[in-house]
């Protein structure tokens, strides 16, 4: 293992990290789901009004 | 959307840690303080909701009315379980996946770290709005108190209360977009920020079990969502939703709310066996038994929680058919749980363990969760539950798995991982108090609550037939005694936290200790691993699942 101990990397910057926009995608997908299945409560109620 | 990945990177300037008090933090994305923020925060709640059990047991004491009014009292066990489930648990395991998980997958910070912080400042909000009903009628007097119709919040009774109803269901949203923020931020933290080599097979078993939990949450916080916002048009926007004289169905609420609830009671429990199953492996001094099995056993629950929600509907009137899948779908539950049990008693088997506050509260919650696990086997029987069902064998069940289970999980947690969240050791002798203390009081308090449920005592009400005095005493002593027990941990925390009061601790902290988070100083620093760490698999607690 490296020595993690040390005080962080400034040389990394975290900006440039491409794992961030994959972590992006991820989040968004899932706030859908989220949103979807609220919804569909709705969906449901208005379809059968 | 790529400028909004930029620009969550924060923390470039943070590192001199000359930030105000305010912005450090009200303006935080940074996982350690968001973490310490919730575990503050999940302190203080307990506290809150504990202080409501007391009064519930103070008045439950004796036989008669003698300390509150009835309705206060109902205002009392609805808010008590609202605050200890919102309130304490929850945010607790979510600061705990804050501060660990990151430092667990080797990640420099949680993925979305603003995000992080709304999850956060969110919740002060809605627990204001929450308690604000209720505050303003105890201490001032003013309207009809707080929501007094069960946490479960049943239609039409829990809609016959005031305004209170528009507080705790607006309370009730905020707190599920914050929990499906949280969750939102852990999945794409485990799926996306793993440092490279560390594949979900080596990860910590506390990650795999908040990754499910996750998903169990964006699952069914829309759906209470859903349930709440229903409630809330059929009291103040004239639909009839669960109004049968409008053409609803006040029973299709409780299928609702349960297809939450039930989930919502394993989104409590599963990262508390993420927790032992970090906790035993080290002070055994052996790795865990059964790594894989651990990760399975978990997703079948999660699986299975969604297919037993009736069981909390038994008496509700259910075709025989229903009864009789609901049933067996519950009862299979315990085979998944019982791998988890006997993993854990197999780690322990024949290995040199030791006896610090952590596996103590660690091996407490092996043995009292599993007490709660059996008398919910009994409740799954459907002729059995007919006549425990709103008894207050219930209210046994629920708080053996939740006291000595959710809630034992996140002490043990604390004492595992405070001292490198701090740098300082707690006080070993006061944390054995805390736990002989809270061990010996909560079955005090519990254990007698199975006996009176089985004669017939029926949960939330304030008075009761004499017949029931001796057992409402016993557990009312223990109520207090439990109580009291907990200020210890409360000193041991801030003796830690804020008084920086201790012996310094190493960077490993115990002598079995193996992960990520091990390597890093006591405590660690601001930004950890911004530089992924090479991840060498013996160093691993879990990088070897062959065993
Ligand atoms: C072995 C697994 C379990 C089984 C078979 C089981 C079974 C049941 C059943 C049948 C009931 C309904 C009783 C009634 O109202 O008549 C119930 C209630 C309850 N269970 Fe469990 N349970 C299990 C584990 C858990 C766990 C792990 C938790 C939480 C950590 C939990 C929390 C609760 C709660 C909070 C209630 C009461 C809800 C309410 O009415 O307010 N249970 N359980
Ligand atoms: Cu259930």
């Amino acid at each position: 293992m490296t020595s993690p101990t040390k005080p962080a990397d400034q040389s990394a910057s975290p900006a440039e990290d491409p794992r961030r926009s994959a972590a992006l995608r991820t989040a968004i997908i899932m706030g859908l789901v989220a949103l979807g299945i609220y919804g569909a409560f709705f969906l449901r109620a208005i379809l059968n009004s | 959307m790529a400028e909004h990945a930029t620009h969550d990177t924060h923390d470039e300037h943070h590192d001199d840690h000359q930030q105000s008090f305010f912005m450090r933090w009200f303006c935080s994305t940074n996982h350690k303080d968001i973490g310490t923020l919730y575990l503050l925060f999940s302190l203080v709640m307990f506290f809150i909701g504990g202080f409501m059990a007391l009064v519930i047991r103070a008045e439950l004491f004796v036989p008669g009315l003698q300390l509150v009014h009835p309705e206060f009292f109902n205002q009392m066990t609805t808010m008590h379980a609202l605050v200890m489930i919102f309130g304490a648990v929850m945010p607790a395991f979510v600061g705990l996946a804050n501060w660990m998980i990151p430092m667990m997958v080797g990640a420099p910070d949680m993925a979305l770290p603003r995000m992080n912080n709304w999850s956060f400042w969110i919740l002060p909000f809605a627990f204001t709005m929450l308690l604000l009903p209720l505050i303003q009628y105890a201490f001032f007097g003013v309207g009809a108190g707080g929501p007094a119709g069960g946490w479960t919040l049943y239609p039409p009774l829990s809609l016959q209360g005031g305004n209170n109803v528009a507080f705790t269901i607006f309370a009730i949203h905020m707190m599920g977009v914050s929990s499906i923020m949280g969750a939102i931020n852990v999945i794409a933290t485990i799926l996306n920020m793993r440092a490279p080599g560390m594949d979900l097979l080596k990860m910590p078993v506390f990650c795999w079990t908040w990754l499910i939990t996750a998903f169990l949450l964006i699952a069914v916080m829309p759906v209470l969502a859903g349930a709440v916002t229903m409630l809330l048009t059929d009291k103040f926007f004239l639909t009839s939703f669960f109004n049968a004289a409008g053409g609803g169905d006040p029973v299709m609420f409780q299928h609702i709310f349960w297809f939450f609830g039930h989930p919502e009671v394993y989104i409590m429990i599963l990262p508390a066996f993420g927790i032992v199953s970090e906790i035993i492996p080290t002070f055994a001094r052996k790795p865990l038994f059964g790594y894989q099995a651990m990760v399975y056993a978990t997703a079948s629950i999660a699986f299975l929680s969604f297919i037993v929600w009736a069981h909390h509907m038994f008496t509700v009137g259910m075709p025989l058919g229903g009864e009789l899948f609901f049933m067996y779908a519950t009862m299979l539950i315990a085979v998944p749980t019982g791998v988890k049990v006997f993993n854990w008693v197999s780690t322990m088997w024949k290995s040199s363990m030791t006896f610090e506050t952590p596996m103590l509260f660690a091996v407490g919650f092996v043995i009292l969760f599993t007490i709660g696990g059996f008398s919910g086997l009994m409740l799954a029987i459907v002729p059995a539950d007919f006549q425990y069902h709103d008894t207050y064998f219930v209210v046994a069940h629920f708080h053996y798995v939740l006291v000595t289970g959710a809630i034992y999980s996140i002490m043990a947690a604390t004492y595992y991982w405070l001292p490198k969240w701090t740098g300082v050791m707690y006080n070993e002798a006061l944390g054995k108090w805390h736990f002989w203390l809270s061990t010996i009081f909560v079955n005090v308090l519990f254990f007698p609550q199975h006996f009176l449920g089985l004669a017939g005592m029926p949960r939330r009400i304030p008075d009761y037939n004499v017949a029931f005095a001796d057992f409402n005493l016993i557990s009312s002593i223990g109520a207090f005694g439990f109580g009291l027990a907990q200020l210890i941990f409360a000193w041991i925390v801030i003796q830690c936290a804020f008084l920086g009061r201790g012996a310094k601790a190493t960077d490993h902290v115990w002598e079995g200790s193996k992960g990520l988070e091990w390597t890093l100083s006591s405590p660690p620093p601001h930004h950890s691993f911004s530089t992924p760490p090479v991840i060498n698999d013996k160093d691993l607690a879990h990088g070897d699942v062959t065993h």
